[in-house]
């Protein structure tokens, strides 16, 4: 009798932690108050050999969800830059779900409407079957920001940050803000395991910190949250608190960081030295407020070098496989003079 | 009959609900306390304590809060998988209220100054506060409609405010991460007087709650209700009534743990914050021993069960856990734990603590 | 044949205990070929407990068990089913959203190709049923029947056991009607042709003394004595059951007499053209203080929808209930009880106990429920509340912490009652408070019911034996197809209201 209701428990549990991972609704409008996508006509059918311009382009965006401020910006870029160009856009939030995205994905290539398919993806592998089926329905698929494992034949292009480039540039800086110190030790928050970005930040920093003698003491993921950036630090600074830098993958995990270094009695961005990726309004106001020492930005503004690319694409024209965006280094000191000029 | 005694008394211990999420969080700081260098280290910093025990307390506060609102409706027989969304949006909330200005999109410059300002808040600390709290409370009273009175299964209304409260709550902020600069706010959930300010907001309200549910017949009602609503209902108990202050009291809960989760990250994370919390409360609860089907709890045994929860947490971050294999660790202590629920292994503990058996009688 | 080798059960020396009680002690049980045997005690003196250690369900603390000579371990209900013991429980354990075919079959259907033969199962159980004079269609969800179908559909369940060769029936008859009685009755003797050993599990001792072969009597956990019907007249079954002699019934009548001269005048309660449709049509009713109304009626006569509808439990869409002169404006079970109306449901384990609390929680639940969220009665008030009330109704338990699901049904059942009585009500209703309750415990809560009159109490009793409802009620109320046909008052034969139960003026 016990023994029963312990098993509905379990299965009570069981299936509830299933309908987390199933529930999610199939199609949800953006969160942000930033207006849904202007409906404009469908663009009148035309004949081939046509040349395409913005107003005969009808792009499916694939969002990977909303999980911080670079998202959103990246999200308002798309939305505003279509209503600037006049093209129309089907925008769709996956709400971090791969399944979300691969059905999304489908939804695009059955609609007949849609001629480009511009994804963020959640996950590296597992795209080859969904673009061959785009390639096949003669859709111009665009990868933004997040690179995948497939084949470049498959897709017209990747538009996005190097991220072992924004890597090393943080082994590199990490060098400069350590310069003259005696140990070098430098703690790692990382994203969430198995994106490209964690993965290709985390290699790049590896290869460009053995230039001054840095060694990563500890890493750990924070899944991209200042939460968890937090108490992963608070732990790291209790295991050993020999750190001289953090390298946070993102901005959020590290002011949460900043934060438990405060706590812990030290001052961030003077005993431990902090660097992060993005660049969004909250880490310019940490580097005002010193806590945060270099800030790496990933560009979220992507949309009018994706929607550029497009064009072109759909117009036959060959691309790259790879186009990488804007990025910009960021220093302590510059941050009050730039703060006012950034856009997100 | 001394030995008799003995063993009645650890019977009796092996019976309590109070024994097993105790034995699983020993478990859990024995494990750190062989593995872990200086797990239990504990220093005085400037008349305050810190330690990772102190942190399991401190990082605990939020799912406690949760796991306290969160048993009330699970031992009603229901389940609130809202609370996570409730937090985003009480977190977006008192962001909001402290700090209006940053939804602005340009600023005059004598407001900029305010904005970071950390003696600035725009609404009294009390107001955000009060606001706050009942707008969460309002949320948990939604749910509380959904189940009593439109008799929707709890886990299907709950879900709808699950999945709606983080779109509501992003509605709120417009999508921005506020940053919260005000103090006073701040130390709510980051300050400390010798030991970290939330523990004796948990304790106070861990008072308090126990005060209301034990010294009224709320709790008897509640546990009545789980165990046979029929019944209940026949002896003039109005279940509906007692499921909707579940619920409220869960939402209310939960409002407090986001507002405790803005202030010690200092930001309104409306994404990320009591993301998949509800889980952990939940199992805490279950942890904690209250049958998902309904019946009697123990809100100790509730708080025990998130302190398990976190100590796992918490001791994965100090020795460095590989983060993919994080969330299959939580996995297997959560079924060690409910393991030792099993009546086999119960049956098993009985036969140890009771006494020989004369066969020849 | 010795008389020896004639014994297919043989029980020697089983203890048992369970937290708090000696379920078992030292009981002996002997059981032949062939014979109906009848299993007799009040609630808890451990004739389900003997029964569960028979089939398996729980293991003896100590004793032997002997089936056909051979000393064996009965380890599980599967294990007892290889020695070919089959059991129909008290309470039916079957599944309600299953077909009558699955339920019958579950667990040794026929297959087909690895896969279930759905014709042979359907024809399969079909013919079991029949063989109890049951023509149903099998493939309809069993919760759509009767608890009566319900009732055989386990007893075919238990007969298909192919080498069945010891068949226990534990109050198979309680909730059946005298036709549906008599169907198992023939079975049962055609199996005892066939050399099957019954073991006969009831509170109706009329069935026992024409049915079974032998009488074993339990009190209290221990083996009273093994006894032939035919030597053992009933008023000494009824004293060896309950350990006095019973002089209860005779001073009943009395008793009965001298409280209808107290009935008062005034209505305490009045209810017109009450009624809901498609639940009970509307009725007439006027209860005085002190008296006690009796409804008689078949199963689904509208006993218990008149009950529900006093109370609160449904709403009426006609009709009005005045309660000391004023008319009543909202119905709930809460409402009622502050006006000092008490139901005890039919349905003791659905409706009435909350199995997970204590016998102390159960008693004052209604009592608190009245006295709203914050008047929280103390623990020393809880306390002699229901210490009050164990005593007084001489509830069975080790203590008042003691869980209520732990305790057998005729406690649990006066639980229930103290429930009621602790929140000193004027009209008590009772429905079927004595179903499935030994025959001690039946006269108890009959003279509790005229105590009450006395007391200037009403109250309305409603009960399947026709007996109990003549020995206990000043006036009669009898129904019929959810409709009210007469009343009754003063004496009447008991004849005379059977006839208006059937409808018909001739019997």
């Amino acid at each position: 009798m016990k023994l029963n209701k312990l098993f509905k428990v379990f299965a009570v549990v069981i299936v509830l932690v299933m309908m987390l991972a199933a529930c999610k609704p199939a199609a949800t409008e953006a969160p942000a108050a930033t207006e849904a996508p202007v409906a404009t006509e469908a663009p009148v059918a035309t004949e081939a050999a046509k040349v395409y311009t913005y107003a005969d382009m009808t792009v499916g965006f694939i969002q990977t969800g909303s999980e911080g401020g670079w998202r959103a910006a990246n999200t308002a870029s798309f939305k505003e830059t279509a209503e600037t160009l006049g093209l129309t856009l089907k925008f769709y939030d996956a709400q971090n779900k791969l399944e979300n995205q691969v059905s999304a994905f489908r939804n695009f290539i059955a609609d007949p409407e849609v001629n480009v398919i511009v994804l963020a993806a959640l996950e590296t592998t597992g795209w080859d079957d969904v673009l061959k089926e785009a390639q096949a329905a003669g859709k111009v698929v665009v990868i933004e920001d997040r690179r995948i494992d497939a084949s470049s034949d498959l897709y017209a292009t990747y538009i996005g940050a190097d991220f072992a480039l924004e890597g090393q540039n943080a082994g590199i800086e990490m060098c400069k803000l350590l310069e003259g110190s005696e140990s070098k030790n430098v703690v790692e928050l990382v994203g969430n395991v198995g994106s490209s970005a964690a993965k290709d930040r985390g290699t790049g920093f590896r290869e460009t910190m053995g230039q001054c003698g840095i060694t990563v003491t500890q890493s750990q993921t924070a899944n991209w949250s200042a939460t968890e950036g937090k108490d992963v630090m608070a732990a790291f600074l209790k295991a050993d608190p020999n750190i001289q830098g953090v390298f946070a993958q993102n901005d959020e995990m590290g002011l949460g960081a900043a934060l438990a270094i405060k706590e812990a009695g030290l001052v961030p961005g003077v005993d431990i030295k902090i660097i992060t990726v993005d660049g969004t309004a909250g880490a310019f106001k940490g580097m005002i407020a010193g806590d945060l020492n270099t800030v790496l930005e990933c560009n979220p503004l992507l949309a009018p070098q994706v929607y550029e690319a497009a064009l072109k694409a759909l117009n036959g024209e060959k691309l790259p496989a790879w186009i990488p965006s804007q990025e910009g280094i960021f220093y302590q000191a510059d941050a009050e003079a730039i703060f006012p000029s950034r856009t997100y | 009959m001394t030995q008799n005694k003995v063993s009645l008394s650890l019977r009796k211990i092996s019976d309590s609900k109070l024994v097993f999420p105790i034995i699983a969080l020993a478990l859990v700081l024995i494990f750190d306390l062989i593995f872990v260098r200086g797990f239990f280290n504990i220093e005085i910093r400037d008349g305050n304590i810190y330690g990772n025990l102190i942190d399991i307390l401190r990082s605990g506060s939020t799912v406690i809060l949760l796991a306290l609102g969160m048993t009330l409706v699970i031992a009603t027989g229901g389940v609130d998988l809202s609370v996570g969304a409730v937090m985003a949006i009480s977190a977006s909330v008192a962001a909001l209220m402290m700090n209006p200005y940053v939804m602005a999109k340009e600023l005059p410059e004598n407001l900029q100054k305010l904005v970071s300002d950390p003696n600035f808040t725009y609404a009294p600390l009390w107001a955000v506060l009060l606001v706050t709290l009942f707008i969460s409370a309002l949320c948990g009273l939604w749910n509380g409609l959904l189940v009593a009175y439109a008799k929707i299964q709890p886990m299907v209304a709950t879900l709808i405010l699950m999945i709606a409260g983080r779109g509501i709550a992003q509605l709120i902020t417009n999508g921005i991460r506020i940053q919260i600069f005000y103090e006073p706010y701040a130390f709510i959930g980051n300050g400390w007087a010798v030991l970290p300010f939330p523990l004796y907001i948990v304790v106070v309200v861990f008072v308090l709650l126990w005060i209301f549910t034990r010294k009224t017949s709320i709790g008897l009602f509640i546990e009545s209700v789980g165990v046979n609503a029929r019944s209940s209902f026949f002896s003039g108990i109005d279940e509906k009534k007692i499921k909707l202050l579940a619920y409220t009291i869960c939402g209310l809960f939960a409002g407090m743990a986001g507002i405790l989760a803005s202030a010690n990250i200092k930001t309104s994370d409306a994404n990320n914050i009591g993301a998949a919390l509800e889980l952990d409360a939940i199992l805490a609860v279950v942890i904690g021993g209250t049958l998902m089907v309904g019946g009697r709890f123990s809100l100790f045994a509730s708080v025990i069960g998130a302190l398990v929860m976190q100590a796992t947490t918490t001791s994965m971050y100090a020795i460095g856990v590989p983060a993919n294999a994080v969330l299959t660790i939580k996995g297997v202590v959560v079924i060690l734990v409910l393991l030792l629920y099993s009546e086999q292994v119960r049956n098993f503990f009985r036969r140890i603590t009771s006494p020989k058996k004369d066969v020849a009688t | 044949m010795s008389e020896l080798e004639n014994e297919i059960v043989k029980m020697r020396g089983i203890y048992k205990y369970f937290p708090g009680v000696q379920a078992l002690e030292n009981v002996d049980f002997t059981l032949k070929k062939g014979e109906v045997h009848a299993l007799l005690g009040e609630n808890g003196a451990g004739k389900s407990t003997l029964i569960k250690v028979l089939t398996g369900v729980e293991r003896p603390d100590t004793g032997t068990i002997e089936v056909e000579g051979k000393e064996v371990v009965i380890r599980s209900t599967q294990n007892a089913e290889e020695l070919g013991i089959s059991t129909v429980y008290q309470e039916i354990n079957l599944c309600l959203n299953l077909t009558v075919a699955e339920n019958i079959m579950i667990g040794r259907a026929p297959q087909k190709f690895g896969s279930l033969d759905w014709k042979a199962t359907n024809n399969k159980a079909r013919q079991l049923l029949k063989e109890l004079d049951v023509d149903i269609d099998v493939t309809q969800p069993l919760g759509s029947y009767s608890v009566a179908i319900q009732q055989m559909a386990a007893i075919a369940r238990a007969l298909d056991v192919s080498n069945t060769k010891i068949l226990i029936l534990d109050e198979p008859t309680s909730s059946l009607t005298t036709h549906e009685t008599a169907q198992l009755f023939n079975v049962m003797r055609k199996l005892k042709e066939q050399g099957v050993a019954i073991i006969f599990i009831t509170h109706f001792l009329d069935q026992v003394y024409e049915i079974c072969d032998k009488i074993t009597v339990l009190r209290n956990g221990a083996l009273v004595g093994s006894y032939i019907p035919s030597e053992l007249p009933r008023l000494e079954l009824i004293a060896k059951m309950i350990g006095r002699i019973l002089n209860e019934l005779d001073d009943m009548s009395k008793h009965k007499l001298e409280s209808s001269q107290n009935i008062k005048s005034d209505i305490l309660l009045e209810a017109k053209g009450l009624g809901r449709s498609g639940f009970i049509n509307p009725f007439d009713l006027e209860l005085h203080a002190g008296e006690v109304v009796g409804l008689a009626g078949l199963l689904g006569s509208g006993r218990t929808e008149i009950a529900q509808l006093l109370f609160g439990v449904e709403n009426p869409d006609i009709g009005s209930i005045k309660m000391d002169g004023k008319t009543i404006e909202d119905y709930s079970p809460l409402k009622s009880i502050d006006r000092g109306l008490a139901l005890c449901p039919e349905d003791r384990k659905a409706e009435g106990i909350v199995g997970e609390l204590t016998v102390r929680e159960n008693i004052i639940l209604a009592l608190q429920a009245n006295r709203g969220w914050f008047k929280y009665l103390n623990t020393k008030t809880q306390n002699e509340i229901a210490d009050k009330y164990i005593k007084l109704l001489s509830i069975a338990t080790p203590n008042a912490e003691q869980l209520v699901k732990n305790l057998s049904g005729g406690n649990q059942q006066k639980v229930i009652l103290a429930r009621w009585l602790a929140t000193n009500p004027q009209l008590l209703i009772l429905d079927e408070p004595t179903r499935g309750i030994d025959v001690g415990t039946k006269a108890e809560i009959q003279r509790l019911v005229l105590d009450l009159a006395e007391e200037g109490k009403s109250c309305i009793f409603i009960s399947s034996e026709l007996e109990e409802v003549l020995r206990t009620s000043h006036r009669i109320i009898v129904l019929k197809e959810k409709e009210k046909v007469t009343e009754f008052s003063g004496e009447v034969a008991e004849r005379k209201i059977m006839q208006s139960m059937a409808g018909s003026e001739e019997l």
